[in-house]
């Protein structure tokens, strides 16, 4: 729900019951005002009747002409109070129900006691009434299309500095090194605001830059003492009358370093990526280029009996050469490595769509965990679990969608793109 | 001929010296960007090796003064970062090559000693191997009589252990050579026996002695008595 939507509804609501309860307010005001007129006209009438019976020790004669309706009614014995009441009474003239104001009391005149009723009509109640729900109603949609045009007119301007924030904010990238761009403002709060989501940004860019130069020497700085020990290796095995035992020693160094080169290459790569160090493309010919890996690839498969059958359609792709290499090398690699000796491995090129499939192991991949960093399906394993990682990151780099699938024994990888 | 290796990790430099110093080549060091230009300037070089980060300057300035000198050395950049851009910035300088770290020695040799014959004039496109002759031009090994036919990648094979003559060579650097390193299966190198032993049965079957010797656990080494023709 938007701002200004919540904002209306609630405002809106709000607006409506303030509203009706005023209106009901004046209601009940207006009328207890008018009543209490009328009982004071009333009190006036009695004042004037006693005024009259004291003097001429009768009571004065009922007027038709008056529009207070006036009885007397003899009775036993007087009461002390006198009461108001409103009560539906039938006008004589007009023949019609109307609601009257009464005011009963007792008096006595001579030797007579006499109940006296003083009654008025109530003028003006439904009038009242309808001028109230008139005015309440004119009001309301006074007020509610007030509101509304107040919230088109000055509360978007009003936000419009947030909006502009807000559409700031959603160009910014980590590690583009671009700051959004937040417009000035009069506002104190959006300036406060801005300046905060600037602050914030600017910290989170330097940390990132850190963090990134850091991965980035790290690995550098692993380069050089790896060089030395590869070359001061190089340099040992061509010692004459190396043992046995060392020779074996030899060899597991030679493979611990190979594993410690590949993995600090790895972790170069994915940080490289993720700088977008990969920026330029050009036109690559799909078919050729898997071509090209099968012709480096086929030897290792053949030596481990893989049967392996490529469909290859023409295609072509706009994108960076380094990365289609590396993604198409690590496909092709794990479809081989991950196969078992006299297992089957397939490959179709079609013109949007590469398909990987092969034998392997009998169970499907970790489907949740497959791309993450350092997913192995076996601890022990010689392998850095850093591949398709790499092969997720370069996906989303060049805009292509990833899937992988396990059906009938045979573990599926299937790229799309556009 | 004199090779000259700039590179201020002096270990490495050392391995280096060590590994390609031999009756063909002589080596020389400098390990930071003064001295190196002191021995740029005076000396020519077959073959100068040239890490990119050095103190007090870039490889590739040293680079670009060479090009000014006109000084016609191959040059092979050996660096930390390997990376296309990194790598084509190098080429463009005018370099003849590019070696990322860590690399194996077996894998400089072979790429010095390539750099070497290209720039060496017109001679050098064949090697002597024993009474045979490698014609790199043709890619065919030849005897007086006859010619030997080479697959592709007995051919590559032939010649990373002619560029390392009397050195064991790992069966990883070759692997890495000859298949490129996307090959990464950690322990098994042994399709490549198949091609070393059809190399091995051709050599032999031309008349030469077993110049192929494996090494246990290691690797194997081309051992030849050098007639430095």
């Amino acid at each position: 729900m938007k701002l200004f939507t919540r904002y209306n509804r609630i405002n809106l609501t709000v607006m409506v019951l303030l509203f009706l309860i005023s209106g009901i307010c004046y209601y009940f005001l207006i009328n207890y005002v008018l009543i209490h007129e009328l009982d004071e006209a009333l009190e006036d009438y009695r004042e004037r009747i006693e005024n009259y019976a004291d003097l001429n020790n009768e009571l004065p004669l009922i007027s038709s002409m008056d529009e207070t309706h006036v009885s007397y009614t003899v009775v036993e014995k007087s009461k002390k109070h006198q009461h108001f009441q409103s009560l539906m009474l039938t006008d004589t003239i007009e023949n019609k129900r109307h609601n009257y104001r009464q005011l009963t009391y007792y008096q006595k005149v001579k030797n007579d006691h006499y109940r006296i009723t003083l009654a008025k009509p109530i003028e003006g109640v439904k009038l009242l009434t309808r001028t109230v729900v008139i005015i309440t109603i004119a009001m309301l949609l006074i007020v509610i299309t007030t509101t509304i045009v107040l919230n088109l007119v000055i509360l978007r301007r009003l936000w419009q500095p947030f909006y502009l924030s807000l559409a700031a904010m959603k160009t910014f990238k980590l590690g583009n090194k671009q700051i959004p761009d937040f417009p000035a403002t009069g506002i104190e709060e959006f300036t406060y605001m801005n300046k905060l989501l600037e602050d914030t940004i600017n910290g989170a860019e330097a940390d990132y830059q850190t963090l990134k130069e850091f991965t980035e020497n790290a690995s550098h700085e692993i380069q050089t003492p790896l060089a030395v020990i590869r070359s001061k290796l190089d340099l040992v095995i061509q010692e004459e009358g190396l043992s046995e035992k060392q020779t074996l020693a030899l060899a597991s160094i030679y493979s611990g370093i190979k594993r410690l080169t590949k993995l600090n290459q790895s972790l170069l790569l994915l940080t490289k990526i993720e700088n977008h160090q990969f920026a330029e493309t050009a036109l690559i010919n799909l078919e050729e280029k898997i071509s090209e890996k099968l012709e480096q690839f086929h030897e290792f498969w053949q030596n481990n009996q893989i049967q392996w059958t490529a469909d290859l359609k023409p295609s072509c792709i706009q994108s960076n050469p380094e990365l289609i290499d590396i993604l198409l090398g690590n496909l092709l690699s794990n479809a081989g490595r991950h196969n078992r000796e006299g297992g089957s491995l397939s490959i179709n090129l079609h013109a949007n769509k590469l398909i990987i499939e092969n034998t392997g192991s009998l169970n499907s991949l970790d489907t949740t965990r497959l791309f993450r960093r350092f997913y192995k399906e076996a601890q022990h394993s010689q392998h850095n679990g850093l591949g398709l990682s790499i092969v997720k990151q370069i996906c989303d780099q060049l805009g292509m969608n990833i899937q992988y699938e396990f059906s009938g024994n045979l573990h599926r990888f299937t790229l799309n793109w556009d | 001929m004199k090779l000259l290796i700039i590179e201020d990790e002096k270990e490495l430099s050392d391995s280096i010296c060590s590994y390609l110093n031999s009756e063909q080549f002589s080596c020389e060091t400098a390990y930071d960007y003064d001295s190196a230009l002191d021995k740029v300037v005076i000396n020519d070089y077959a073959c100068i090796i040239l890490d990119i980060t050095l103190p007090h300057g870039s490889g590739l300035d040293i680079l670009a003064k060479l090009k000014a000198m006109n000084k016609t050395e191959g040059v092979l950049i050996i660096s930390a970062k390997n990376s296309l851009d990194d790598r084509i910035k190098g080429l463009n300088s005018g370099a003849d090559d590019y070696l990322s770290k860590p690399f194996h020695l077996a894998e400089l040799g072979a790429r010095v000693a390539a750099i070497v014959r290209r720039k060496s004039f017109e001679g050098k496109t064949r090697i002597a191997v024993g009474h045979l002759v490698l014609d790199l031009a043709e890619r065919i090994l030849k005897s007086e009589k006859q010619q030997i036919a080479l697959t592709k990648k007995e051919y590559e094979l032939l010649l990373y252990f002619l560029s390392n003559k009397n050195k064991v060579v790992t069966k990883e650097a070759i692997v890495e050579h000859l298949w490129g390193d996307d090959i990464d299966m950690a322990d098994s190198y042994d399709f490549i026996y198949s091609h070393i032993k059809n190399l091995r049965k051709k050599l032999m079957a031309a008349g030469c002695p077993d110049y192929i010797k494996a090494v246990y656990g290691m690797g194997y080494k081309f051992s030849i008595i050098n007639q430095n023709s």
